[in-house]
């Protein structure tokens, strides 16, 4: 059970505070409801740079980092499709400077064109490295395109290609940080040894001036539903030919989204789980493979991922793929499998509980979502599933029509001198 | 804070820096053999048991038989089948995970305090009564073949083996690495061989554990590890690293964008004297998002995504290593200005509000390795895995904030030398 207490400030900052008198550390976190769905389609990878740019001093601070590494503390930030959100873990003693940070870069920000031109080599430094010189690094971007036709989920965070992040200019930076940086767009969540009464004195010193702002309802376009597979086959210089599944499911917060995340544990979590037992370890048609949901904000997607084995086809393997598919839809769970899978979603959110940065996270998180005490309720919901629900949601969401396909195709490495 | 609506947004708030550490230092378990250190905690029902055992690559007779026997672990005993034996681990919500290192294999045990038992007794059956499948091998070599050969194809995997190759040699543990050659030529019995040999709980592992655990859980732990407890037949290996000098590798790729680089040089020993202040002053250098590399190169610069300086201390040797990738056009200018913040730190003293903001972090850094029961226990395996006790993290900061800038300067004289430095370019 995680405490805490929650109130909001008057320009609407909701602020959550949990207290651990053990720790002798402190944690901060600042959740900003934007994330790249709220992007336009011709800037892609905005709010993600927007996240760098954020470090590159304040409206009253140069630097963001030297003086919260003075404090003997550190920082750092990452977006989503659904938000961005900015962290400092730090001496307990000293959680006020992170809350002086974090309340000017809130305020305003230093906007020097020469900070945005270094950010924007950094960030396609990043992109380089994770999405164009590393094996399979564009298969974000190929398996988005392919799900979403509508909404904007359909591009990643890093953007959907350089040239994006290359024709970004201050002007857009303003008008981002006009429109989304508020303290009523904004959750501040504190976890870690304080005491109460002087922190919610800093908090309101510190934020309590800013200004809210009149941030646009978001409307975004629906995805609709898919009425037929769609399919892709991708050539890149990789070692092994892979197969990559998809299926549109639930967002987050839907009563059906419990059932869909035990679904894609009892497909491809750990050596026990149907695919990996079926697919690797009897076939061997996989060298390895992973399966989970995506747990967006706005309906998501349930993923297969597989490496094949050397000599094994593509149709093989999503011959074999399907085949578990329609067993498990048929024939349902074990007693065995749905208590395994429902323990280790239990363990792993006591795990999760264990450390400060994930709590205060947390709480935002389920803050950002209308209900803070989510932190504590949410294993209910899972504990309430029995086996038939994941049966029913394999159904729902497992359909052929509903899943779009890559067939991930190897041309063999290029060669090293 | 002052009355003026803007002063106090451009005057810091007042820090207070870590003078004396309190944390728990956990509590000696002794067993019939060996210890473990327990680290108490009861805020969550978790508890995490970590056994270190020497049985790594170090104590290899063939090439890849420890990767091998800690794969096959989980790949059925006697009493269970893998499909059973995997099933049951899963069933407890928990885990048992077995991570392969140089000297020691790393088992890893995870679970709410109420399925801790289970776990253990399955461990205890994987560790005594494993069968070593010829066929289960066949799989696994399959599948991490399948493995080196997508890792092979990223430059910072391959920068990495090159550079250690070039510290300790290809043949010596800390320089060699697992090829699909080796995969090829291991047999089941080298496997069994190399389980039999050093598979065993003695007074050379270490163990922890951390969380809400009890007295009949140790007794339980110390049961069973009684019965993995044998007589060492044979003594440690020796192995000698090769005479090192630096040497410059340099591969390129057609459809390449950028470059893995890796610096490094050997150097001095946790236990040399200087040692504290190196960890200071490598932190300065590149260990942090605020160091000299990263603020130049990433944030001045713009000509990467990270850069780390770092310092591997080893059982038995140890090395200075600078790593990032960046795009080839870059790639000159990067290891142009990694050699000036080098020589920067060789011939100036760190100044004023850089120096300050250089020691408090330190000295936040080390508060946050005694944060927690799991935290401590933690910095208790890699000190005790280092021949280091625990309450060395004291002298660590009262080190630290002795610690001035021209000592700092004397330090990087004495031991960083960019002649030796051996570089490593790959595409």
């Amino acid at each position: 059970m995680i405490k805490f207490k929650e109130y909001t400030l008057d320009n609407g900052l909701h602020v959550v505070l949990h207290k651990d008198e053990n720790s002798s550390i402190a944690v901060t976190n600042l959740l900003y409801d934007v994330g790249s769905r709220d992007e336009d389609e011709n800037q892609t990878g905005f709010a993600h740079l927007f996240e760098h740019f954020m470090f590159e001093g304040s409206q009253h601070i140069p630097n963001y980092d030297n003086p919260l590494q003075e404090a003997g503390g550190d920082s750092n930030a990452f977006t989503n499709p659904d938000c961005t959100n900015y962290y400092n873990i730090l001496p307990a003693v000293n959680l006020e400077t992170a809350l002086w940070l974090e309340s000017d870069r809130m305020l305003g920000l230093a906007f020097e064109e020469e900070s945005l031109a270094t950010q924007k080599s950094v960030v396609i430094e990043e992109f380089k490295e994770h999405y164009l010189n590393k094996p399979y690094g564009d298969q974000w971007h190929l398996m988005l395109d392919l799900a979403y036709t509508h909404h904007p989920y359909r591009w990643p965070t890093i953007g959907k290609n350089l040239s994006h992040i290359e024709g970004m200019d201050m002007k857009a930076i303003k008008a981002f940080f006009k429109k989304y940086y508020a303290p009523n767009n904004a959750y501040l969540s504190i976890a870690g040894n304080f005491d109460e009464e002087q922190v919610r004195h800093w908090i309101e010193t510190y934020f309590g001036s800013i200004p809210s702002k009149n941030i646009p309802d978001r409307e975004l376009p629906k995805e609709p539903a898919q009425l037929e597979p769609r399919r892709v086959k991708h050539h890149s210089s990789v070692e092994s030919n892979a197969l990559i599944m998809m299926w549109h499911c639930s967002e987050r917060m839907a009563k059906t989204y419990p059932s869909e995340d035990i679904l894609s544990d009892v497909l491809g979590t750990g050596r026990s789980s149907r695919c990996q037992k079926e697919l690797v370890d009897e076939q061997q048609l996989f060298a390895d493979l992973n399966v989970y949901v995506l747990g967006s904000l706005d309906p998501g997607l349930l993923v297969f991922e597989g490496r094949l084995h050397d000599g094994v086809s593509h149709q093989e393997a999503e011959d074999a793929l399907w085949k578990t598919l329609e067993n498990l839809q048929e024939e349902g769970l074990t007693d065995q499998e749905f208590k395994k899978v429902i323990n280790k979603t239990l363990t792993d959110q006591a795990m999760d509980d264990l450390q400060l940065q994930n709590i205060a996270y947390n709480l935002g998180f389920f803050a950002s979502q209308g209900d803070t005490n989510g932190i504590n309720t949410e294993s209910a919901l899972y504990n309430k599933l029995n086996a038939s629900d994941i049966q029913e949601a394999a159904r729902r969401v497992l359909s052929k029509s509903n899943a779009s396909i890559i067939h991930y195709c190897k041309t063999g490495a290029s060669s090293i001198s | 804070m002052t009355n003026s609506p803007t002063s106090w947004r451009i005057k810091p708030p007042e820090i207070a820096l870590t003078e004396q550490l309190s944390f728990h230092q956990g509590e000696t378990i002794p067993f019939d053999v060996g210890r473990i250190q327990g680290f108490y905690d009861d805020r969550q029902p978790f508890i995490q048991i970590d056994l270190l055992i020497p049985a790594g690559t170090w104590f290899e007779s063939q090439y890849g038989a420890a990767q091998m026997m800690t794969s096959l672990l989980k790949s059925g005993t006697r009493n269970l089948s893998s499909e059973a034996l995997n099933a049951l681990i899963e069933e407890t919500g928990g885990n048992i995970s077995i991570q392969r290192g140089t000297y020691y294999i790393h088992i890893i045990i995870q679970g709410l305090n109420h399925s801790i038992e289970i776990l253990l007794d399955l461990l205890f059956d994987m560790l005594s009564e494993s069968v070593f499948d010829e066929s289960e091998l066949s799989k696994r070599v399959t599948i991490l073949s399948n493995k080196l050969r997508r890792l092979h194809q990223q430059p910072e995997y391959r920068a990495s083996k090159e550079i250690s190759k070039l510290l300790y040699g290809e043949n010596h543990p800390y320089g060699r690495s697992l090829d699909i050659q080796h995969l090829e030529e291991i047999k089941i019995q080298d496997v069994r061989d190399h389980a039999k040999q050093w598979l065993s709980w003695n007074t050379d592992c270490i163990g922890t554990i951390a969380g809400c655990y009890n007295h009949r859980l140790i007794n339980h732990l110390s049961n069973g590890l009684s019965t993995l407890t044998k007589d060492r037949s044979s003594s440690i290996p020796e192995h000698e690293a090769i005479a090192y000098h630096a040497k410059k590798i340099v591969t390129q790729r057609q459809d390449s964008t950028q470059h893995a680089i890796r610096l490094a040089h050997p150097t001095i020993s946790a236990h040399h004297e200087d040692a504290y202040g190196l960890r200071f002053l490598n932190n300065v250098l590149g260990g942090f998002f605020g160091s000299r590399l990263m603020s130049n190169i990433r944030e001045d610069k713009g000509y990467t995504y990270g850069i780390q300086s770092s310092l591997h201390q080893l059982k038995f040797s140890n090395s200075f290593i600078i790593g990032t990738e960046v795009a080839h056009q870059y790639t000159e200018a990067t290891l142009h200005e990694i050699f000036h913040e080098i020589q920067r730190l060789q011939n100036e003293l760190i100044e004023g509000r850089e120096w300050r903001m250089m020691q408090n972090y330190y000295n936040g850094l080390i508060l946050r390795t005694v944060n927690s029961a799991f935290s401590v226990a933690k910095t208790y395996r890699r000190l005790t895995s280092l021949g280091i006790p625990l309450d060395s993290i004291h002298k660590d900061l009262e080190v630290s904030l002795a610690l001035n800038p021209t000592k700092v300067r004397e330090l990087a004289r004495k031991h960083i030398d960019i002649d030796q430095l051996s570089q490593v370019i790959i595409a």
